[in-house]
This record gives structure tokens, sequence and C-alpha cells, in this order.
């Protein structure tokens, strides 16, 4: 009986599903599972006692839909994802073009470039509020003894604290960006840039000419992955601003929080907001995926 | 085409923690954390907490208690002490462990406020709940209201504790539909903090006893040269000041029977412009939250703020030169916010369980530990036989909070959103105007917002 098992499940063809199981487990319980009841969620009435559980069709959507909040929630989130993953994949992909050589100063400077993604991003939100904060904040202070300009607060202007929080998102974040374009840099064949320079090519030409297109793939896959991760944004704006000031820099996760897990507790409604935030990422990756996929073809 | 095939995968593993979260990592500590901020009911950042096995622990619990009287079993106990008075806890709870002839042992767990909204309202929904927790009187309705915490009716029976010992409003304040669903663990209002160092800079002798005065008072404290500001108000996490304000204006927040927004006045109006021309005049500070007019505070760099008892013990460590005053009256006289926190217990807690809670409740409830909580703290007595202490009697700080029967008055009593008018619809308000917007353009839209809310409840 048991080599009878044994040997079935030791086919090639078969064998990839034992290995697969761990990773398939986990998938279901934790990603598959949940989004199924998230969809399920989003039409009921449902607060997080279960006190009062009914059916509600699609009202949480359609109150989405007339709430001021909501709105807000998603502009602020679609702003925060363009402009920072445009800045960090530009950035990016200037360092990785200019760091890709083997010499010990590139090696050294992509090693510390990284550094700020291997931190949690919690540790280095609240670094950074210190840093900047308007009375304790040595940022401003210097800034003060230097230039003068007294009356900095980045996290708390309503003016600049989206940006702040943006630039310390690409600052922690593009060292990813640019570990993945180094190795899309590196795989490009050398005879391509030795063809070219042949021609006469400048460095400026070889970049635009050779070095982009044959980077598009690796391109894609960060724009691809930056832009859902940062439609999901939450850690830094929690610990930074708490969606402040005047709810300027409040996310659409940050929202969902604030009505799942905090008073109210209304799990129906932030399921439904979570629903649409699905939509909304699908809406704008979707495009990307296909537009640089189908240039790799 | 195999990379196209990898990438769609991992492109929809990615969107797959879009719903699920699981790409977030988890909240992480907190940039705002106003000394003592457990009793603030507005938006606080909550910082990683472990999560001390209370999922087992109160598994535990269930196969350990054997005794009716609860007798020798652990139970939990969770709070958002984080301040200094978290410690004073802490060594009362210690003090219970060792002394109580039950062989009880509560296990303390404290973590910020928001960390502690979050677990306990899935622990409950989970039936993984402590057996006791502190909350505030603002939380009462929602956690009564729905059945999440036990009434406690029969606590005074059971215990022989003196109901009349204590202050009546304060044990009023936790009845829901005549039930009595937490019993107090300490009250408070809000008060006057002013720096005496820059007072006598100024050549200002007593601390102001009307906002007129204040506004007069903060103009000559204000010294831009030193980055030195009059008065600050909290657009969030701090207390609701401008729930006093707007009271001791002579304007109200509700209708008398709590079902409508009463918000919209020439008397709140006032009140919002006059806050506003004193931004304008740059005597009050612009945007600051709790947590950053604790710091000014701290660095001798702001002249007044509104706070709650809870602000004495970090000005004490920073050897701040200060005085506490009541807060400053309007045209209808004194107002201030008065807050109860008291004792609950989770729904789906055995009887031994709660009955072990009841011993630590009675426990806290004696004259000696509630003298001892006034005199450590700050905090005014609830008991009256505490009160009558002529040690508490002599106690400066004690006197000044005391005050809180003088003025406090409940806000939104049996409103389940109480807390959250406060931090999502009034708090904003003034955050607005504070930033420059039309007050009467937002009175409005916060009435608005207001009824929506009170219309669900």
């Amino acid at each position: 009986m048991i080599s009878k098992l044994k040997e079935y499940w030791y086919r090639q063809d078969k064998v990839a599903y034992i290995f697969l199981a761990p990773s398939i487990v986990i998938l279901f319980m934790f990603a598959f599972i949940p989004l199924v009841c998230s969809v399920v969620i989003s039409v009921m009435n449902l607060d997080i006692f279960f006190s009062d559980v009914r059916f509600a069709g699609l009202a949480n959507f359609l109150k989405a839909f007339g709430d001021e909040r909501f709105w807000n929630a998603l502009k602020n989130t679609v702003l925060f994802a363009v402009v920072e993953v445009s800045l960090q994949v530009v950035i990016g992909l200037l360092i990785a073009n200019a760091l890709s050589g083997t010499a010990l100063f590139s090696r050294m400077a992509r090693s510390v470039f990284f550094v700020p993604v291997v931190c949690s991003m919690a540790a280095i939100g609240i670094v950074w509020s210190l840093l900047l904060d308007g009375t304790i904040g040595m940022i401003p202070y210097f800034i003060k003894e230097w230039f003068g300009i007294t009356g900095l607060s980045f996290f708390r202007d309503s003016g600049t604290a989206m940006g702040t929080v943006i630039a310390m998102t690409v600052w922690k974040n593009f060292g990813y960006t640019m570990s993945i374009l180094v190795v899309g840099i590196q795989a490009i064949p050398t005879d391509y840039f030795e063809a070219a320079k042949i021609d006469g090519a400048s460095r400026v030409q070889q970049f635009f000419w050779i070095t982009i297109p044959q980077l598009l793939p690796s391109l894609g896959f960060c724009l691809i992955t930056n832009l859902i991760g940062s439609l999901q944004v939450f850690d830094q704006v929690y610990v930074t601003t708490g969606g402040g000031p005047q709810r300027k820099t409040e996310t659409l996760v940050y929202y969902i929080y604030k009505i799942g897990f905090t008073n109210p507790f209304d799990l129906g409604y932030a399921s439904a907001i979570s629903v649409l935030l699905l939509i909304v990422i699908l809406a704008i990756s979707l495009p990307v995926y296909f537009k640089m996929f189908k240039a790799e073809e | 085409m195999k990379r196209k095939v990898l990438a769609a995968i991992m492109t929809a593993v990615i969107l797959m923690g879009s719903l699920t979260g699981c790409t977030t990592s988890a909240p992480g500590a907190g940039g705002e954390g106003t000394a003592g901020e457990e009793n603030t009911a507005a938006d606080e950042s909550a910082a990683p907490v472990e999560d001390s096995a209370s999922g087992d622990a109160a598994e535990q619990d269930e196969t350990s208690q054997t005794h009716a009287d609860g007798s020798g079993i652990s139970i939990q106990f969770w709070n958002a002490f984080t301040g200094s008075d978290g410690d004073v806890l802490r060594e009362i709870v210690n003090k219970f462990n060792e002394e109580n002839e039950d062989g009880i042992t509560i296990e303390m767990d404290i973590m910020p406020g928001a960390t502690l909204a979050e677990k306990l309202a899935s622990s409950i929904t989970t039936g993984t709940a402590p057996a006791l927790v502190l909350q505030g009187n603002m939380d009462v309705a929602l956690y009564g209201g729905n059945g999440s915490i036990l009434p406690l009716d029969d606590f005074f029976e059971v215990t022989g504790t003196d109901k009349n010992d204590f202050e009546q409003s304060a044990l009023d304040s936790f009845v829901i539909d005549g039930h009595q669903y937490m019993i107090p663990m300490q009250w408070f209002t809000q008060y006057l903090y002013y720096n005496k160092d820059l007072f006598e800079e100024a050549g200002i002798e007593k601390a102001p006893e009307t906002w007129e005065e204040l506004a007069q008072t903060a103009a000559k404290i204000t010294n831009p040269d030193k980055n030195v500001f009059g008065v600050g108000f909290p657009v969030s996490g701090g207390v609701a000041w401008f729930d006093s304000m707007f009271l001791s204006n002579g304007g109200r927040i509700f209708s008398d029977d709590n079902t409508q927004s009463a918000l919209v006045s020439d008397e709140n109006l006032n009140t919002l412009k006059f806050v506003q021309s004193m931004v304008n005049d740059g005597v009050c500070t612009k945007g600051t939250t709790g947590a950053d007019l604790d710091n000014l505070m701290m660095a001798d760099q702001l002249g007044m703020v509104i706070n709650g008892p809870w602000m004495v013990n970090g000005l004490k460590e920073n050897e701040i030169n200060f005085g506490v005053a009541p807060i400053p009256g309007g045209q209808a006289g004194q107002v201030g916010i008065a807050e109860v926190t008291g004792f609950a217990v989770p729904k789906g807690t055995s009887d031994e369980a709660k009955a072990a809670a009841y011993k630590f409740i009675a426990y806290w409830n004696t004259t000696e530990i509630s003298k001892e909580w006034s005199m450590r703290n700050g905090f005014p007595p609830y008991l009256k036989s505490a009160a009558a202490d002529p040690e508490i009697q002599e106690n400066e700080m004690v006197k000044a909070f005391s005050v809180i029967a003088d003025y406090g008055v409940p806000f939104g009593t049996g409103l389940k959103s109480a807390a959250t008018i406060n931090s999502d619809i009034l708090f904003p308000m003034v955050e607005n105007v504070i930033a420059g917007s039309d007050p009467a353009a937002e009175l409005q839209q916060a009435s608005d917002k207001i009824d929506e809310m009170l219309s669900a409840e």
C-alpha cells in the first residue's frame, strides 16, 4: 500500500505538487480564504462584535461613493502611488545605470543604498518623524541655523505632509528597484554597447537606445510591484502623520483600518472599500502589465 | 514566455495581498504619544505590542478555574496606562497579587490605547478577552449596548463595597439602560497648565480665569525670537478642549436629549472665531498634536495648555516650573468635560474569573488604595471617604484637580459614537479652523456629520 503511494507520488509530474504544497496551504490560508471572506463581508452589515449581522447588498459600496472621506483617501492614495513610483523608478534607474559596474565603489554604494530597504518602515518612520519634528527635530533646527527659515514642521503642515511621506518612502524603497535594475543591466550583453560605441553612439544614446529597451521587462516588474505596493500604503502614514494634517495623508488602507479596527468597528464597510481598492489596483496595474509584457514579446 | 507566466503569478500573489493586508508589516510604533494619554479618547498612534500569549493565557484560565469564588486563579487585565501612572498601577496590582488571601493572580498587560481598542474588540468576538479591562465612560455605550461587556449590577452586593461612598455622578456615567456596566477606577476633567517661569518673564502674576484673559496672557508670553508660544490647542491626540470651550461660552454640541446636533449657533461660531484670531495673532500654535504640545511644554516653549492630570508626572520629571489652574471660563461660567475611567468585565468571562475580577475591583475601591492613587498621581478622589482624608485635603495637586466637582460635566452620555464624534468630527473641525478655514462653514459641515452619526445610533 505504502509503496504504491510512494510510487505514485514520486513520479516526476506528481512530486512537484508535494513541493508546492506548503506554499499552496499558506496562500490558501492567508490570501485566498481571506480574499473570499472580504468579498462576502463587503455585502454584509457586520461589525467586529458580530452584533446585528445582516445582508446589506450593495449598500456598503453605495455608502462609499457618497463618502467624501473615501474619495479624499482615494485621491491621496493615487497621488501617493503615482508620484512615489515614478520617483522611485527614475531614481532607481539612474543610480542603477551609474553603479552597475563591478568596481569596489559601485558595490559598496549599492550596499549602502540597500540598507533602508531591509529596515522596517515603522522604525524608519519614527526616526524621520523625530528628525523632522517641528519643535525638537534636528533638520528644522539646522535649516533655521543655516538659512534662517523657521516654523518648518514637515509632517504637520498640510502643504508638506504628503510630500514628506513620499520622499521618505522613496528614500526607503529606491534601493530595491535599483538592485533589480542593476541585475537587469548586467544581463545586457556587452556586445551591444561595444557595437554602439564603434558606431559613435554617446553614453546618453546608449542609455536610451540600448539600456532602457533591454530593461523593459525588469522595469515593468518594478513598476507593477511598486504600484501595487504603494496603492496599499499604510505603515508610513500610520507611524508618521496618522492620516493628518486635515486628512491630507489619509490613504485608503489607513481609512480601512480606521473604519474596521477602531470605533465604529464596521467590518462590512471596511471590506467594501478593500474590494474597491482591489478594483482600483487592477484598473491601474493591468494596463501597465499588458503594456510592459506585450512590449517584451 | 516563462518569465511572463512567472511575472503574472507574482503579480497575482501581490494583488491578493491588497485584500488580505499581508504585504504590509505590522502597525508600527507611535509617532505621537502624550504622557499618559490613555485617557484621551482621540486619535492615538500605537506602538508594536508583543502579543503576550493572551490567547494562551485565556485558555489556561478556562482550565484552572476550579473555585467558584475565584480563589486560586489567574486573570488577565488589559489597560492603556502607558504613562508613568502605569508604574503606580503595576505596583498596586503586584501588591494585590501578594496580599490577597484567595491566591488570585492578576496578569496585567499595558498597551497603547489604539492597540487596546483593536485587540479588545476582536478578542471579545473570538472569546479570548481578558477578565478585566479599563475603559472610559465614552466607551460604555458601545460596549455595554452591544453586550460586549457584562453588567456588574451585583458588584456591591457580592463584594460588600459601600455604594454610597462613590460620587453618584461617577457611577452614573457607567449606567446604560439601568444597568451598571463599569465600576469607577479614576475620574478627571480638564485643567489649565501654565509655565511659571514664562509667566514671570512676562510679568504675569496669576493664571487667567477667562478665555479673554487667556488670550491677553498668551499675547504677553509669546516670543517668536525664542520660539515661545503663549498657548497651544491640540488638533488631535489630546483632550477635547473645544467641547469645554463651547459649553463655557454658552454654546452646545447636542440637543437636550442627545438626538440632534446643536453645534450651529452664534456662541459656537464666536468661540471658533476667537480661537482662529489667536492663531492669526501668532500667540497660539498651529496644527500641533497633543504629543507636540507635550514636547513644547517640556522644552519651556509653551505658556499654557489644557490637559488632564496625567501631565503632572511628565512635567515634574522634566523639572518644569509649572502650575495647575482650573480651566478658564466663558460667558456661561466654567465648564470642563469630565471623564471617568472604569473597570469592565468582557463578555465570555467565566463566573470564577468574574469573581476574581470583583475582588480586585473591590480592593481598588478601598479608601486606602484610592488614597494612594490620588496621592501619587494627583487624580481627584471619587470615593467620599478618600476625599475626606486629611492628607488628601492637604495635597496641593489633588486639591487643584478636585475642582472637577465644581465644573466637570459629562459628554455625550449614552451615545455610542461620543468618542468618534470628538475624534473624527470635532477634532478635524478645529484643525481646519486653526489652519484657516471659514469657521461658519466648518461648523455647518461638522453639524451635518454629527446629525448623520446620531441618526445611526
